[in-house]
């Protein structure tokens, strides 16, 4: 008979045996490939914000974050604000806030999705929000990918980090809109778009090269 | 790149992971590696360990110590493990003698010790998980990829084999 006391004194001792057997980790190096350390970085961005990754899993409600591109960056006056009816990009030292200027009556909400992905992504969840949804997907590699979209001008302000990453303008289905690129590879990069007609504003975040972004865009499509 | 909500970060937990992986990162590989000769798999089995740990963070103490190498060593070992029955499409099977598991010093360990040290390295495994770190059945589950029953119907195998073993060795 082997009782549970006498395991765990032996496994102490086994485990201490092992310990010994190893060899110093400092002796242990290895230059590890560009590959893995890119799929660390992400792992690593998911343990110290497990929150976020958390609520995402979880669909839980999240304040909606979108952003708008604009071809530059307007001067925060009431002039230049005055001058525009939509989304207005606000630029401070290190991000940009978007918020809506001026009023619209919303007598609809009109629906999209992505007509297509790229192969390996899966959805996750997707949510309702204040004039418009959050769809969440994950690629092969379990980054997080988010297709957002908001026609409702009274919800919640929009944050852009504006430090580290290039822009480039684009044009999504007669929209403009920019393409925002990390330069960490280890970051996601966004593509932002806005349909002045209708007053929406389109977001796609992920960990995908520009063209990849632009060819997911350009599959939106209204649902109803 | 999109800052949805404030979030909630605890430095202390981040330093933790980074730390183990700046530190245990290249023991990994190197006990990765012994089993799978092949740098690629290596290094994914190295990825998978860090997934299971990055999931028991909040389990583990100080970062650098002997209790926290060898909780690593045993789990990225049983990654590297399932990589290599997966390769050898027999995942379905337990082929648990073909692998050695961690060769200690005889001089070491004596009595039931080294008892456990004769066990294939699946039942190693499970019996430091769940006496050493005090692992239950439905954690060691989670963290080897197996259900809650397979893992328990495992612990049960191990103390068998064990008991075995020292009836062989004449320790009980």
């Amino acid at each position: 008979m082997i009782t549970d006391e006498m395991l765990e004194q032996a496994a102490a001792e086994f485990a201490d045996a092992i310990d010994m057997s190893l060899p110093d980790p400092s002796e242990c190096t290895h230059q590890f490939s560009r590959r893995f350390e890119r799929k660390m970085r992400r792992l690593i961005r998911r343990v110290e914000h497990p929150a976020l990754y958390h609520i995402l899993r979880s669909a839980a409600c999240i304040v909606l974050a979108m952003m708008v591109g604009f071809g530059s960056v307007l001067a925060v006056s009431v002039e230049a604000r005055a001058a525009v009816f939509g989304w207005v990009k606000q630029q401070h030292d290190n991000f940009y806030v978007y918020f809506f200027d001026g009023k619209v009556c919303v007598d609809e909400t009109v629906r999209y999705s992505p007509g297509w992905m790229p192969e390996g992504c899966v959805f996750v969840t997707s949510y309702e929000t204040a004039g418009g949804e959050v769809y969440i997907y994950t690629d092969a590699e379990d980054t997080l990918i988010q297709f957002s979209y908001t026609s409702d001008p009274n919800s919640e302000s929009v944050y852009i980090e504006g430090v580290g990453y290039s822009k480039e303008r684009v044009e999504i289905k007669n929209c403009s809109g920019e393409v925002y690129i990390s330069d960490d590879p280890g970051k996601t990069n966004s593509l932002i778009w806005n349909d002045e007609t209708n007053k929406v504003l389109f977001c796609i975040s992920g960990n995908f090269e520009k063209e990849t972004l632009i060819k997911i865009a350009e599959t939106i499509e209204k649902n109803n | 790149m999109l800052m949805f909500v404030m979030m909630i970060d605890s430095p202390e937990k981040e330093s933790k992971f980074k730390k183990i992986y700046t530190t245990y990162g290249g023991l990994m590989y190197h006990v990765a590696y012994k089993i799978l000769n092949n740098e690629e798999d290596a290094e994914d089995a190295v990825h998978d360990a860090f997934i299971k740990i990055a999931e028991n963070i909040s389990k583990i103490g100080d970062p650098v110590c002997p209790k926290t190498r060898v909780y690593i060593v045993t789990i990225v070992e049983n990654k590297a493990i399932d990589l290599y029955r997966r390769k050898q499409r027999r995942s379905h099977v337990l082929y648990l003698d073909e692998i050695s598991g961690f060769e200690v010093d005889e001089n070491n360990v004596q009595g039931l010790s080294a008892c456990i040290a004769k066990l294939p390295p699946r039942y190693q495994e499970v019996i430091v998980l769940k006496y050493r770190y005090g692992f239950s059945c439905r954690e060691i589950a989670k963290q080897m990829n197996i259900t809650e029953a397979n893992a328990i119907k495992l612990d049960q195998r191990a103390k068998n084999r064990l008991l075995q073993i020292c009836k062989e060795e004449g320790i009980l």
